[in-house]
């Protein structure tokens, strides 16, 4: 069964039109990562899934628990923490993790666990207004965290935190996971999201542009090879020939060419075929990272 | 709920709007206790009042001595002439001596007050009683006094000593020195002098009668809500901009989002916050009145609930308030106009367009009005803080309201459907405002109808953000 599935979903204000017709979906025990620029409309669409913002068009689902028609029975699946944390200012941490309790019906116990897994001891008792944004942060996460929701939406969940807090994070969302909860984030720093995801949901400009595995996690493998600038061309061509994916000019260079191999014997035609063309001077192994897939998502 | 309860009075805003509000129920007390004392230790200016006035009426003695031949030993004098010349020249003396009686018992026994104004009491009952009977006119029905109120100077013969006149109160009502064209003239002033003789016995057949100043904890009620009727305006334009506001900082803190993302319906959430703002406001006005009322509670007692109200026949049932004039006097809590007022002469009290209620009965009425006037005017904020998305934006049109709020008050905008030009419920509740109180309440309840159907619809189409 879909955690969450989203279909169709377009957001406009007024003549402006922000979403324009998002799909995907998150299966259980998931971690998706939500990737996007500024401006490409990923908050929108966690407003619209956590029912704050009213859809312009489309379905969203939660559970199977329509957002729109069932949204009470929805949110109750859903733990949300957007962007800044919304916090009162006046309260203490720990009227927080109570009140969040109350809210959520869960039991003391429960809300002493989180009081602990916050890791801010003795400030809980002290109002928010003192708080650092890491403290706010960590707070906000355990708040979200209590009642061990279905989905999970964290949006820029490392915003403000100290790297043994992200370190701690991450294997919360881990330990999350592990307990059946699926989980979608979005994050700015990608090799957070590379760490942390199953799988990625990139945006621009209110489209979907793509959805699927991690780099590391697609099958083949990217190689580089170094040729005689002046056989490049004929090089490329050869390979292109061979039905090798992704094939290409490494960027800033004339003589280096990327391509991606399925297997040691695909990789064994490249050379040979290259080799009756070029001398080549250089083979590299490399494993692309997300922060390069990502670029290379964007110049398509 | 306790835990927005806890953030509504950690803030800021609350406190200041506390503040104000146990200022102005202070303000109002201390005045009460001063003009209290006042008139307590206001011996010496009773004292000269007295003074004047028996020299008045021993003047008044004398001319008619002056005159005696002339009206009492005239043969040209009919014996009707001369018994009514007669009662009047007692009338007279008893008058000086009542007037003597008063200035003799505050030098022997000090300033009661009460006991003091039970004697001046009594001096404008029987006075009235003379001034009534003498402008009757029985061939249309306008009784002499006696004849009008027989049970209740049977029921207080003894208390206001009328064994011991030496004239007869019937001695007036026939006087042969007014024509029927005369009694005709003077029908109003009948019907003022009959408000007037009623108003004072129903004061004397009530010990424990109330006026704006005695101090007790209703008559401090009374100056908050009625008689200083700025403050009540005060704290109406307090509670619709605390509202809005409270409810602005909650978006402008994100802390809102909280509970929006929480597992509960819109209405349950407006609810919510509806709920604890209310409760709030209703803190800070116990604050603002119930500290003055327990204090004047606990200095003067908390009697005086069977002081008599005077209201409009028609208040509880009709749509249509009476007519009068822009003058008013306060007759014990309550506000009563004057018909009109021609030349800076004020004319009759409409007492007549009146029925008399018991205090208690009056505060039910008046604060079922008042609970709904505070319902509407919360509820109105609210929508606004609610409902508005940028902050400046929402607070420039919750002051825009409450301006509007403030002009309705003074200058009754749209009076007969502007639930924002309701007056006090003190005001409403006695009549006499420009809307029944009935009118009100059907006014306000349309209000918050048109409140919560604002909600609903915007609230549903409303992102948040």
């Amino acid at each position: 069964m879909d955690i969450l599935s989203v279909k169709g979903l377009k957001k406009s204000f007024g003549k402006n039109q922000i979403l324009k017709g998002i799909d995907f979906s998150i299966g259980e025990k998931e971690i998706v990562g939500f990737l996007g620029p500024n401006g490409s409309g990923k908050s929108t669409t966690i407003k619209c899934i956590t029912g704050l913002y009213h859809m312009t068009e489309g379905e969203i689902k939660i559970c199977n628990y329509n957002i729109v028609k069932e949204r009470t029975k929805a949110l109750s699946m859903l733990g949300v923490s957007i962007e800044a944390p919304a916090l009162y200012p006046q309260l203490t941490g720990m009227e927080h993790l109570k009140m969040m309790g109350k809210w959520r019906k869960v039991s003391s116990e429960r809300v002493r666990e989180m009081a602990e897994y916050t890791g801010i001891g003795h400030n809980l008792k002290r109002r928010i207004g003192t708080y650092s944004m890491g403290m706010k942060m960590r707070l906000m996460l355990a708040m979200t965290m209590m009642a061990k929701p279905a989905l999970l939406i964290l949006d820029e969940p490392t915003n403000g935190l100290d790297p043994q807090a992200v370190f701690e994070l991450r294997e919360e969302m881990e330990k999350i996971r592990e307990a059946g909860s699926s989980i979608l984030f979005s994050s700015h720093q990608l090799s957070e999201v590379e760490k942390l995801s199953d799988r990625v949901v990139i945006l621009n400009h209110g489209e979907m542009i793509y959805d699927g595995k991690l780099p590391k996690d697609i099958a083949g493998t990217q190689y580089q090879i170094q040729v005689e600038p002046m056989h490049q061309r004929v090089c490329l061509d050869k390979i292109d020939s061979l039905g090798i994916q992704n094939c290409g000019i490494k960027e800033n260079t004339t003589d280096w060419i990327c391509f991606q191999a399925e297997s040691q014997e695909s990789l064994g035609k490249v050379l040979a075929e290259v080799g009756h063309v070029s001398q080549i001077i250089d083979v590299v192994k490399c494993e692309m990272n997300l922060e390069e897939f990502y670029k290379r998502i964007y110049q398509r | 709920m306790q835990y927005e309860l806890k953030a509504i009075f950690r803030s800021k805003v609350t406190l200041i709007c506390m503040f104000i509000c146990i200022i102005l129920g202070m303000q109002t007390f201390i005045q009460m206790e001063v003009d209290y004392q006042t008139s307590q230790v206001d011996k010496a200016s009773n004292m000269l009042r007295y003074e004047q006035n028996v020299a008045f009426y021993q003047e008044q003695i004398e001319l008619n001595e002056s005159q005696w031949d002339y009206y009492l030993n005239s043969v040209y004098r009919t014996k009707a002439q001369q018994a009514v010349f007669f009662a009047e020249h007692e009338y007279l003396k008893w008058l000086r001596n009542a007037w003597q009686e008063c200035y003799d018992y505050i030098e022997n026994y000090g300033y009661d007050r009460q006991e003091v104004w039970k004697l001046e009491a009594r001096i404008a009952i029987i006075s009235g009683l003379c001034d009534m009977s003498t402008l009757s006119y029985e061939k249309e029905g306008y009784f002499p006094a006696t004849v009008v109120f027989a049970e209740e100077l049977e029921r207080n013969r003894e208390s206001l000593r009328l064994d011991e006149l030496t004239f007869s109160l019937d001695a007036f009502s026939n006087s042969p020195f007014m024509t029927d064209e005369d009694r005709k003239y003077s029908v109003t002033e009948y019907l003022s002098r009959k408000n007037y003789v009623e108003m004072w016995l129903d004061a004397w057949e009530c010990p424990e009668h109330l006026n704006g100043n005695i101090a007790s904890p209703y008559t401090f009620w009374a100056r908050f809500f009625s008689f200083y009727d700025y403050q009540g305006i005060i704290i109406g334009s307090i509670v619709i901009m605390f509202s809005a506001f409270y409810m602005t900082e909650c978006k402008k803190s994100g802390s809102r989002q909280l509970l929006e993302l929480a597992p509960y319906s819109d209405i349950q959430k407006a609810g919510y916050y509806y709920k604890a703002i209310l409760v709030a406001i209703l803190c800070i006005l116990c604050c603002a009145v119930g500290i003055p009322t327990l204090l004047a509670g606990v200095f003067h007692g908390f009697g005086g609930l069977g002081t008599i109200m005077w209201v409009d026949y028609e208040n509880f049932n009709g749509w249509i308030p009476y007519e009068h004039g822009e003058g008013f006097s306060t007759v014990f809590l309550g506000k009563v106009y004057y018909d009109y007022i021609e030349n800076g002469k004020t004319l009759p009290l409409i007492l007549q367009e009146k029925a008399k209620i018991t205090l208690g009965q009056f505060l039910l009425p008046a604060s079922i009005l008042g609970t709904i006037k505070l319902l509407c005017y919360t509820l109105l904020g609210f929508t606004i803080g609610y409902l508005g998305r940028k902050q400046g934006r929402t607070l420039l049109v919750a002051v825009l309201v409450t301006g509007g709020y403030i002009i309705s008050q003074y200058t009754d905008v749209g009076m007969k459907w502007n639930p924002l030009a309701v007056k006090n419920a003190w005001d409403v509740t006695s009549g006499g405002t420009n809307v029944t109180w009935l009118n009100a309440v059907v006014i306000v309840l349309v209000g918050i109808g048109i409140l919560l159907g604002v909600h609903v619809f915007l609230g549903r189409k409303k992102d948040y953000c």
